[in-house]
């Protein structure tokens, strides 16, 4: 079924959305007065040239905006390329460039946001050329109310519905091509693996709503589905995070989805009056995915919300990523997650997961098992099936599978490769094993850094850094560390003889401006102290191995940084040695679920 | 430096502590919010904090305006008057 399709047929069902809005006020529009409103829009866009296929840019914070503004472009027959508002406090001239680049690389014609918005949007029409109208939903809004409804267009299934630019690394964005079926194929895979039940179903979320888990996991698999969803706006959630399972709580919801460090900050944040009030018993389904998932953030969250009524077993892992439109594994919703304890030197020394019996070795949550038509192996680095336990590069094949990257022949060659049989696998680029067809997810095969659900590219982080004053070009390493609830970045440079005394801050400084990172370190070494590689390249991993052991400093290399940073990396290395899984990195940019 | 109001200073180092445990003391004007050394997230919640404290609402658009705790005030300032 097509996704336009979809959209007809809620005109005869019963239901709806609720939206938050930031100002604390709610609204809620029934399915038949979206899909009606999702036509008129239609006509709007119709009538303002817009064409079958054109792309059409989002930047739109309200959820309810969001939503409205993405139907009625597919109900025009236009491709939608959902965009993330601005989302932190100063960094403007950033943002517009990183803006620019999606709606270049999406070639959008026209963007959509709102009247707010649009003040600060403004140069984006200048560094993106093929860009020829801003226009605000707010005369969007006016325009439709007097418009007739737009015909049905008529749709392939393998035409685009939209392209899903995966947020975090902005240098070389990459859009997912999400058509019809993959899309509708993806959703009655997700959710029917939790059996979703119009009748008795009620998704709570407050995820970004141009990213997969927000759009397609709240906004289009229970459109297709006809599931009532109540939403509130990001920002709102992260300026109070109680407001998510208040809402929750207020609206009994029976499904709702988080990064683990979200799951981690209500666990910190929840005043136990929060938790007297607070009735969760009605949760089915509460999903962890888009960053590493740790077993003790869940375990402390299950623990904590058990006063308020929430069901441990509803807390449900999962893995996914925009390539493979949205999920590629779940915990089945009756089994209780496993958590898998394995030997370090047997997995570090030979890629192999053995059990250990006692608590001293690596924790890996189970995220369960792929859908029905789909299948999972784990391959070595040169596409060798792996057996039961063997750790390898996860790759997937089946009808989920998104219609590659958007005008990049190159890239979709390299993560969607057709095998011997004709079948095409996505390469993950994640590393994990099989036991018993249960997927289980140890780290990444790239250099990815996954901070709060966000992916950065390091090596976009470590050209930055190269401006730094100071700084020898072509010395900087950035790697992923494994933090409370979530990864933390750690730099590591070399400096050229006499540095300014201010290196170290100035480091901080520009990731902070530029990727609002807040490193957990920055080590400056002298010259000559990184690891290479004999024909001189930068080694990732060796660096990270050996910050992690102590060795870069005691080697006899200086370190500049201020003593406050010496403290802070002397009980970063203590840390070191409880951390439990060294999460590597993706090659492609995209988020995991 | 330039001083913000004891009130907001008190507003400011308050919110800071409850977001991210830290304890700043005191905030000049000129200091930079994003040099805190606080992630993007706890930035955000502090702000929310604030806002929470004193019954107003920033927009998505000025708070892409704000670099320093004077821009902040300002913005508060400006809100707080129009509400009073």
């Amino acid at each position: 079924m097509s996704f336009v399709r979809a959209i007809d047929r809620l005109r005869t069902a019963s239901g709806g959305f609720t939206f938050l809005h930031a100002d604390g006020s709610e609204h809620t529009l029934s399915y038949p007065e979206i899909a009606e409103e999702a036509a008129r829009r239609a006509a709007v866009l119709k009538a303002r040239g817009v064409r079958q296929g054109d792309r059409i840019a989002l930047v739109l914070p309200d959820p309810q905006d969001f939503v409205l503004s993405f139907l009625g472009v597919v109900y025009a027959g236009a491709v939608a390329v959902p965009m993330y508002p601005p989302l932190s406090l100063g960094k403007l001239d950033q943002y517009l460039d990183s803006s620019a680049r999606v709606v270049s690389a999406a070639g959008a014609k026209l963007l959509v946001t709102s009247k707010q918005v649009e003040t600060i949007l403004w140069p984006v029409l200048q560094k993106a050329p093929g860009l020829r109208d801003l226009y605000t939903v707010e005369k969007w809004n006016e325009a439709a109310a007097s418009a007739a409804p737009a015909a049905a267009p008529a749709v392939s299934m393998q035409d685009l519905v939209f392209l899903q630019f995966t947020s975090g690394s902005t240098a070389d964005p990459k859009g997912v091509r999400v058509t019809h079926q993959s899309l509708f194929d993806n959703c009655c895979a997700l959710l029917s693996a939790i059996d979703c039940d119009p009748a008795i179903d009620m998704g709570v979320s407050w995820l970004p709503l141009y990213h997969d888990m927000g759009l397609i996991g709240f906004v289009l698999g229970p459109l297709i589905f006809k599931i009532s969803c109540t939403f509130i706006p990001t920002v709102s959630f992260i300026k109070r995070p109680a407001l998510w399972l208040d809402t929750v709580s207020r609206k009994k919801g029976t499904i709702t989805f988080a990064p683990n460090f979200a799951y981690a900050l209500v666990e910190k944040r929840a005043t136990p009056e929060q938790l007297a009030k607070w009735d969760l018993s009605s949760v089915r389904v509460a999903g962890c995915g888009a960053e590493p998932i740790q077993a003790e953030t869940i375990a402390r969250f299950t623990e904590k919300f058990a006063t308020a009524k929430f069901p441990a077993h509803a807390l449900m892992p999962a893995y996914g990523m925009a390539e493979a439109t949205l999920a590629v594994a779940f915990n089945p919703v009756t089994k209780p997650f496993v958590v898998d304890v394995i030997d370090k030197a047997a997995y570090r020394d030979h890629k192999i997961a053995k059990p250990v019996k006692d608590g001293a070795g690596l924790s890996i949550v189970s995220c369960g098992y792929t859908f029905a038509g789909h299948a999972l192996r784990i391959v070595d680095d040169h596409g060798k099936t792996l057996g039961e336990r063997e750790v390898g590069e996860i790759i997937m094949a089946g009808p989920s599978l998104a219609d590659g990257y958007h005008e990049r022949a190159d890239a979709t060659a390299q993560a969607f490769r057709r095998g011997a049989d004709g079948t095409t696998w996505l390469y993950t680029g994640d590393l994990g094993y099989l036991v018993n067809g249960e997927l289980f997810i140890c780290g990444r095969k790239k250099d990815l850094i996954i901070i709060k659900g966000r992916n950065y590219v390091p090596q976009a982080i470590e050209w930055t850094l190269e401006q730094v004053d100071g700084v020898r070009k072509g010395n900087v390493v950035a790697f992923a560390v494994q933090d409370d609830s979530s990864e933390s970045a750690v730099v590591v440079l070399e400096a050229r003889k006499n540095p300014p005394p201010t290196i170290a801050a100035d480091v901080r400084r520009l990731l902070n401006e530029q990727y609002a990172i807040v490193p957990k370190d920055v080590v400056v070494l002298a010259p000559g102290q990184l690891p290479k590689t004999s024909s001189g390249k930068l080694q990732r991993q060796k660096t990270k191995t050996m910050y992690q052991a102590g060795t870069l400093l005691v080697q006899g290399s200086r370190a500049f940084g201020s003593s406050a940073s010496k403290v802070e990396l002397a009980s970063h290395l203590f840390r070191s040695l409880r951390v439990k899984v060294r999460h590597r990195i993706k090659q492609i940019v995209s988020a995991n679920h | 430096m330039s001083a913000l109001s004891q009130e907001l200073n008190v507003l400011f180092v308050d919110a800071i502590r409850q977001v991210s445990g830290k304890n700043i003391g005191n905030v000049a004007a000129e200091q930079r919010i994003a040099e805190l050394g606080l992630d993007s997230v706890s930035v955000m919640e502090m702000v929310g904090t604030i806002e929470e404290k004193l019954g107003v609402q920033l927009s998505d658009d000025e708070l892409t305006k704000i670099n320093t705790f004077g821009d902040l005030a300002a913005l508060l300032g400006k809100l707080t008057t129009k509400a009073a």
